[in-house]
């Protein structure tokens, strides 16, 4: 059963286990490989997980002059393939969402690979694993169609491509302010 | 057992040569399942996978919990005991050498014995903590009064837990933190939280609260600052920090005001209810606005959801119970739940989110100045009988109760007390007034401490004895849900280190005790005579056998026999633990916080958690990615108050009390009240906030006052502006 | 008024017309080089070793796939802005030392891990050592002659280069460079293959053809090659004639997948010279200047040309706010997406962003 990487922003309370437990997957070298942000730090203590989305026709795949970038058969874009990186950041100036990390010491681009040794089994991979708000989820496509239902908001506040990203993705994204559409019990 | 909809199979990544050691974090009081990976070849720690399989986190972890094994082979681990020859340099990092076993322990015998001779038995004094099993805290107790005979023991839970204690036995005649297993909560329709920054302090709890709200359920926070689970609160109850009673006590008058009692539950289940009401009568909106600071609206909204809900939840934390009312505060938020019938049931319960790992088993078996194993007292002679008769000496020979953790320091500096032996604590940082604490540990004639890391606390020892972490012992620990679960040994002790239990046993022997602790010889001895210790006891623990907890995944205390499951709910019954077997409602008039605010002093300091560390920070700061995240404290300002004291973001500012003061950079930030500043507690040396704390004792918990006193700031030279490290913490 | 008349030259054009593609005009220069230098090398043809005519034709077959790979492959736009500048840039002073440093001591390598440094040292080396023993003698580009007094004449492209003594210690180098080499490649791939069943990421994204194949080939053409020395020195040659058939047959093969699978990149890190000297040069032309903060991030030239290449993919990343993305720095491009999800302008907000980059 084919499961995705569900992102609901609302939830997230800016503990960044999920960057800690990036770090602690088998090939991803102690090094995280993506961001979480503060809304307004000087505000509120609203944050945001930014992830590799996981684009169905990615920038820096595209963009990358050695075909370093390869796609999985998941869907998951894979960091750039070592022996084939030749450095030239392409891949970091083309992305969107500004997710591609560079190691100028290696001469190399590292990304999210979506833990590919757990998700290729269908393990969740280690940041929906250890989130401890529900921020990050592992859900098969039924449950997903599920929390659109329940989640479903006349102002688009469920979202999976435009506007509010740069267009089709494999992980999928719900927007801040779900709640609203949320009936009270009493 | 209990498992819900967050449950899900899932298996976990086996890589080659490594085995999973299922086993929980060694943190806080949640205590995450995870497994520990071990590579079969070396035998040591290598890495984390969740454990999904753990029906209160199903795998979910926070930053700390992720990179906890790191302690275990940390390059600052303690592998040799350590002496120190030159008194003068205690209370730094110099002058320690490396010992043998035999040299520390004649040493210390030596030490000991001389100025219990010359001083009387009570000279000796043990400052133990909960952040260790339960085996390990029962005989800390028994060493403490058999070994050593001394009177003086007490432990951090003083700092942590003890005014949930004192609360939760006056009100239900019990101590159990939770009334209610954590799978209920998002099952709830209300969650009341009061003084607990849960996103930060218990993140895995998150995922049970939002879910209630997800549902169409309330969540209403009471907490000074706008916490990220304040944040998306459907009412934030901003007080001023040090008035929860008033705040708890005018929620229970609306909550009679309105009908919304429980009046058949309260008539046979409950005391103490006509005297409460009549003082709440004072406690109306408006009176409790004026002092709490939180709009009359809200309060009457808060109220109105608490006592419509059909299940609701209060929980609490160290915001309320580290004051020096925090029993009070305790007793009135149960007072909510009393008043409404909102106990003994599922779904809806009282529960406080116990900071240290085993806060909640830590403190039933004996640490405490006043307590023996069981929750027995050691001013109720058949209870001194019955654990006499286990640890086989005459209750003649059994010491009396002896003072709380911060009055132990106090009789340090009156010389009262002379030796300690410190372990499992870091008061160095943790103690409030730390001027007035690190003088006294200073000026010990004789100090132990027991320690994996050289903590701050340790450099004033004269012998450091290096312990293990908690991966390397197995044992029990009691989780903030009052279940027993078990921790396991993934790799043998580093250096020539041992476990606390160990060392002792030991030292008993040197001390000529050697009769009551020979026969301990593996953790599984002390776990068998501590299960026979706390028969009969209220916290009986008798029944929790190792393989039942590891068959049902854990065991509810009290589980009084081998045939006894548990107990995940308490009072389904309707019958409390006071002797006629009903709960009290408690009559708790107002009292203001010890040091109010003042021209001098016009800001209150409150003190807390960030995400990335633990307690005194001993351990957290010496993790790469938890420093990373987070390497030096902070003031948060609100910037109406910053642009008064024409501070500006990031700038490094002087903040004072009259005990002591600290530099912060600043953080701005409209998560804050107006008339607060908030730091911090985990750094040590001249960064401690402790510096600045009062020492305010609650009068039955003895729990000091950290989350209020009044403070002032001010700007400081620019030159020094900018003398910290670039990175910063948001 | 006249029009404007835009035509090659006549010249060019009727060259260019010759020829069905890039691909065979490539194949046909690129064979016609290598009959003269045999032609050179091997004095009008008369030193050729015809026992090695099996490379030769595996070396045909290869310069095909090879052009035929690499054509597909310049072709997609950013490769193809990559090597039109790269050559531009090539005689840029630094070239020589990124050169060496990406293509002979492969720095780079050693910074991601000793342990791949010392893999990947041994296996590049021990090929390319082969290759240089190996295809000389194959053209004829470089011979032996014997003489009677015990020397051995070095022949270079038909030139008498040295003479070595025949029991010399460099003579034995050039006896056993091949065995030399064969064990270099079995040690690394040895080493390689030890990681592939250790390393959890190498593992999930491992595949057979992509990256066992090569190891496995590689250790073939050196076992054999290493037998064949065995055989003459140990058993009189006997087998000989097979095992070197085998060999033959195992290097033909190699020559043929490299252009396909995972060795592409040998040659393929030329390019990597030239990603370096393009960052080098137009880094200090002209820095772009983000959109939102103001700070310089990379250089015009290839946020410019990352915007086309977008563009021939037909991605477009044109905001409403008048920039495109690749005009902004990462961290302000990561704070816009936040402002996009949030409603708030978090790329505004003047605070430096929290640490994203803790290592575990």
């Amino acid at each position: 059963m084919k499961k995705r990487l569900y992102i609901e922003l609302e939830n997230c309370i800016g503990c960044r286990s999920c960057l800690a437990a990036c770090t602690q997957c088998g090939g991803h070298e102690q090094r995280n490989r993506n961001y979480v942000y503060d809304v307004n730090p000087l505000i509120s203590r609203q944050t945001m997980p930014l992830m590799c989305l996981h684009c169905e026709n990615p920038a820096c795949a595209r963009s990358c002059p050695a075909q370093a970038i390869q796609i999985h058969e998941t869907g998951a874009v894979l960091s750039a393939l070592v022996e084939k990186c030749i450095g030239c950041q392409n891949c970091t100036i083309a992305c969107p969402y500004g997710i591609p990390k560079f190691d100028s010491e290696q001469n190399l681009m590292y990304k999210c690979d979506l833990c590919i040794d757990r998700t290729k089994d269908g393990i969740p991979p280690m940041c929906a694993s250890v989130c401890p708000s529900n921020t990050l989820q592992w859900l098969s496509e039924e449950e997903i169609a599920t929390k659109k239902s329940q989640f479903a908001l006349e102002n688009e506040k469920w979202v999976s491509s435009m506007p509010y990203l740069e267009g089709g993705t494999n992980v999928k994204i719900n927007l801040p302010g779900i709640l609203q559409g949320v009936e009270k019990l009493f | 057992m209990l498992r819900d909809k967050f449950f899900k199979e899932v298996e976990n990544v086996q890589h080659p040569n490594e085995k999973l050691v299922k086993t929980h974090c060694s943190y806080c009081g949640m205590q995450c399942g995870m497994n520990l990976r071990v590579n079969t070849h070396t035998n040591k720690i290598i890495g984390v996978e969740p454990r999904y399989d753990w029906p209160v986190t199903v795998g979910k972890m926070c930053p700390k919990g992720v990179t906890a094994y790191q302690q275990t082979n940390h390059k600052d681990r303690l592998l040799k005991p350590l002496i120190r020859d030159h008194a003068e340099l205690k209370g730094t990092k110099e002058g320690f050498r490396e010992a043998s076993w035999e040299e520390a322990y004649n040493l210390i015998a030596e030490k000991f014995t001389n100025l219990q001779a010359q001083y009387g038995k009570d000279t000796l004094s043990v400052f133990s903590g909960v952040s260790m099993t339960n085996e390990k805290c029962y005989l800390t107790g028994k060493f403490a009064r058999v070994a050593l005979g001394t009177r003086y023991i007490d432990y951090n839970g003083r700092f942590c837990m003890s005014s949930a204690a004192g609360g939760f036995l006056r009100s239900f005649g019990v101590d159990r933190g939770s009334t209610l297993p954590w799978t209920d909560i998002h099952e709830t329709d209300c969650l009341f939280i009061a003084g607990s920054n849960t996103a930060e302090c218990h993140p895995t709890s998150m995922f049970r609260v939002w879910s209630v709200q997800e549902r169409g359920g309330y969540l209403i926070v009471a907490d000074p600052r706008e916490t990220p689970i304040a944040r998306r609160a459907d009412v934030h109850l901003d007080l001023k920090p040090g008035t929860d009673l008033a705040l708890a006590n005018g929620i229970a008058h609306l909550l009679i005001k309105k009908g919304y009692m429980d009046e058949a539950f309260i008539q046979l289940h409950t005391n103490g209810f006509q005297e409460t009401k009549e003082l709440l009568k004072l406690f109306t909106p408006e009176y409790t606005s004026k002092i709490t600071g939180v709009e009359v609206e809200k309060i009457i909204r808060a109220a109105e959801i608490y006592g419509k809900a059909p299940n609701a939840i209060v929980m609490f934390a160290r915001g309320i119970e580290q004051q020096h009312k925090g029993v009070d505060n305790v007793s009135a938020y149960t007072n909510m739940a009393l008043i409404t019938g909102k106990i003994g049931r599922p779904f809806s319960g009282v529960a406080t989110f116990t900071g240290q790992g085993n806060g909640q088993g830590g403190r039933e078996h004996g640490q405490k100045a006043d307590l023996l194993p069981g929750y027995r007292k050691l001013t109720n002679p058949k209870h001194v009988e019955e654990v006499c008769q286990v640890w086989g000496i005459t209750p003649e020979e059994m010491p009396k109760p002896g003072v709380s953790a911060y009055e132990m320091f106090e009789l340090m500096e009156k010389k009262e007390i002379r030796g300690l032996y410190l372990l499992c604590s870091n008061p160095a940082v943790s103690a409030p007034n730390l001027n007035f604490v690190r003088k006294a540990m200073k000026q010990l004639d004789f100090m132990v401490c027991a320690d994996f890391y050289l903590s701050e606390s340790a450099r004033f020892a004269d012998v450091v004895l290096p312990s293990v972490t908690w991966s390397e012992d197995e044992g029990t620990v009691t989780n903030l849900e009052g279940r027993i679960i078990k921790i396991n040994k993934a790799q043998e002790p580093i250096g020539v280190s041992k476990p606390d239990w160990q060392m002792q046993v030991e030292l008993a022997k040197k001390l000529g005790k050697g009769a009551f602790f020979e026969h301990l010889k593996t953790t599984r001895d002390v776990a068998e005579e501590f299960r026979l210790a706390s028969r009969g006891g209220s916290a009986d623990y008798y029944g929790a056998t190792w393989d039942k907890i590891d068959q049902q995944d854990g065991v509810f205390w009290p589980c009084r026999s081998e045939d006894d499951n548990g107990t995940p709910h308490m009072f389904l019954d309707k019958k409390f633990y006071h002797p006629d077997g009903k709960a009290k409602i408690c009559a708790l008039p107002y009292r203001p916080p010890a040091e109010e605010t003042t021209m001098e002093y016009p800001l209150s300091l409150t003190t807390g958690r960030v995400v990335y560390h633990y307690l005194s920070g001993n351990q957290t700061r010496r993790i790469p990615f938890l420093h990373d995240m987070c390497p030096d404290p902070y003031v948060e300002v609100h910037p109406t108050t910053a642009k008064a004291y024409d501070i500006n973001h990031e700038e490094v500012v002087r903040l004072y009390t009259k005990r002591g003061e600290a530099t912060y950079k600043v953080k701005i930030t409209e998560a804050i009240r107006e008339d607060t500043v908030f730091v911090p507690y985990h750094f040590g040396d001249e960064d401690s906030i402790n510096l600045l704390t009062i020492a305010a004792l609650d009068p039955i918990s003895r729990m000091p006052e950290f989350k209020v006193c009044a403070a002032q700031l001010s700007k400081i030279a620019t030159k020094e502006n900018g003398n910290r490290e670039e990175e910063t913490v948001y | 008024m006249p029009k404007p008349i835009l035509v090659q030259p006549q010249s060019i054009r009727s060259y260019n017309r010759a020829f069905a593609s890039h691909f065979a005009k490539s194949i046909f220069i690129t064979v016609i080089l290598l009959a003269v230098l045999v032609f050179i090398g091997t004095r009008m043809f008369t030193h050729l070793d015809l026992n090695l005519y099996g490379y030769m034709v595996g070396t045909l077959v290869f310069i095909g796939g090879f052009f035929y790979r690499f054509i597909a492959w310049a072709e997609r736009p950013p490769t193809k802005n990559l090597i039109k500048k790269g050559i531009r840039l090539l005689f840029r002073k630094s070239t020589t030392k990124t050169a060496t440093n990406h293509m002979v001591t492969h720095q780079f390598i050693w910074n991601r891990g000793i342990y791949r440094w010392a893999q990947h040292f041994l296996i590049g080396w021990g090929c390319i050592l082969s290759c240089f023993v190996t295809f000389p003698l194959v053209f004829g580009w470089m011979y032996f002659t014997m003489e009677e007094n015990g020397y051995y004449t070095v022949v270079g492209m038909g030139i008498n280069l040295m003479k070595v003594k025949a029991d010399g210690v460099l003579s034995f180098f050039f006896y056993n460079a091949l065995n030399i080499t064969a064990i270099m490649v079995i040690a690394g791939v040895s080493m390689a293959l030890y990681r592939r069943l250790k390393n959890m990421q190498a593992r999930a994204e491992q595949k057979f053809l992509y990256d066992f194949l090569p190891l496995y080939m590689l250790l073939l053409v050196s076992v054999t090659g290493l037998l064949l020395t065995v055989m003459n020195v140990f058993f009189h040659g006997k087998g000989q004639p097979v095992m070197s058939l085998i060999h033959q047959y195992s290097v033909i093969i190699t020559l043929l997948y490299l252009p396909f699978g995972k060795l592409a990149h040998i040659p393929f890190r030329a390019v990597s010279v030239f990603a370096k000297n393009y960052r080098e040069h137009y880094g200090s032309q002209s820095m772009k200047n983000c959109r939102v903060c103001g700070d310089p991030f990379v250089s015009t030239e290839q946020s410019n040309d990352v915007i086309q290449i977008l563009n021939e993919n037909d991605i477009q990343f044109k905001m409403q706010e008048g920039f495109h993305l690749a005009e902004l720095c990462l961290p302000c491009r990561r704070k816009y997406r936040m402002s996009r999800f949030s409603g708030f302008n978090t790329h505004e907000a003047k605070v430096k962003e929290a640490n994203q980059n803790a290592k575990g």
